[in-house]
């Protein structure tokens, strides 16, 4: 089973515990087995220049090219130029956060509204499983 | 009273919430004294240190600690003129720092020469307190900083230092345990076994 996601210079990786928690940074630099130094950056991603725990880290399969510790003007402009924002969006990895997100901040009427979607949705699946069952029957 | 005397002990060396179970943060202090200045001596030399404490207080009681074993000095006999922090220049880079410290074991005293690498040399220094304490079991007070400062990577002695001085550094986590963001997410049993696949 081989590795795809790797702690190294330029991988995107999202914030999993402490203050910064749920948004994407970028690895600059190793310091340690535990630790590395990383960087939102700040003007786009809200997480400042810091050190971090790789704990506290989740690895995406996104990766910038940057040199080691690159200052901020060159990695906002790498990390815009590779639309790493975007792309994470798009992810799947992405896509189940901010699923997650929206379905944390539902109101009871939200609830509501998926309450009726939901079985709206499931009078066309039995509608499909009755005609095949019908298709069955027949044979 | 009616309370044990355990109890009451632990009352005693209880630390508040917040700062139980954490690491002394050091900071890096300038103290400079002098004697206090007499007839015979108007103008007592000064003398400065670079000095690695808790706070202020500390650091100019290790200053004291320091100039009467090299100077027929004391706090009674002389007066601090200044102790600043110093603040470190470059927070934002990762640094390999070598510190040289004097030790005192349970049998002797011993030279050391070890290796860290952070951001900060306060950091350093607080990793070889640490680090000492769990290897060598000792003490804040048993240790004498001779010397912290950043080394060259092509000076680095270490193998475990060395190892992450490289450019392409790349490493896989072969078994990640996912930390919950917080304790109210936590679940105490869960249906399937978690994947520590990164």
């Amino acid at each position: 089973m081989p590795f795809h996601r790797f702690v190294e210079i330029g991988r995107v990786a999202l914030v999993n515990y402490g203050a910064d928690t749920g948004k994407l940074c970028t690895i600059l630099d190793v310091i340690d087995q535990n630790r590395v130094l990383i960087d939102g950056p700040f003007p786009v991603t809200g997480v400042k220049r810091q050190q971090i725990p790789i704990r506290w880290l989740a690895l995406t399969d996104f990766k910038v090219h940057i040199g080691r510790a690159t200052r901020n003007k060159a990695l906002v402009k790498a990390f815009n130029g590779s639309a790493i924002t975007t792309k994470f969006a798009q992810s799947a990895f992405g896509k189940k956060l901010a699923a997650k997100t929206k379905r944390a901040a539902m109101t009871d009427f939200d609830r509501f509204k998926v309450m009726l979607a939901k079985k709206k949705r499931s009078v066309l699946i039995n509608q499909e499983l009755a005609k095949l069952k019908k298709a069955q029957a027949k044979k | 009273r009616g309370i044990t005397t355990w109890s009451w002990l632990f009352e005693c060396c209880s630390l508040s919430e917040a700062s139980r179970g954490e690491k002394m943060t050091i900071h890096q202090f300038q103290v400079v004294g002098r004697g206090i200045p007499t007839e015979k001596n108007p103008n007592p030399k000064l003398y400065r240190m670079k000095l690695f404490a808790p706070n202020q207080v500390v650091a100019k009681s290790r200053f004291w600690y320091f100039l009467s074993q090299i100077h027929k000095l004391k706090k009674t006999s002389g007066q601090i003129l200044a102790c600043h922090e110093i603040n470190e220049e470059h927070p934002d880079i990762v640094k390999n720092y070598g510190v040289w410290i004097k030790y005192n074991s349970r049998t002797g005293t011993h030279n050391m020469y070890k290796e860290y690498r952070d951001t900060t040399i306060n950091g350093a220094v607080e990793k070889m307190y640490a680090d000492m304490a769990s290897r060598h079991r000792a003490r804040f007070s048993s240790i004498q900083i001779v010397k912290a400062e950043i080394v060259p990577a092509s000076a680095v002695k270490r193998p475990y230092t060395l190892q992450f001085i490289n450019h392409k550094i790349k490493f896989p986590i072969p078994h990640r345990v996912q930390r919950v963001s917080s304790k109210s997410l936590r679940s105490t049993f869960v249906a399937s076994r978690p994947s520590t696949f990164s």
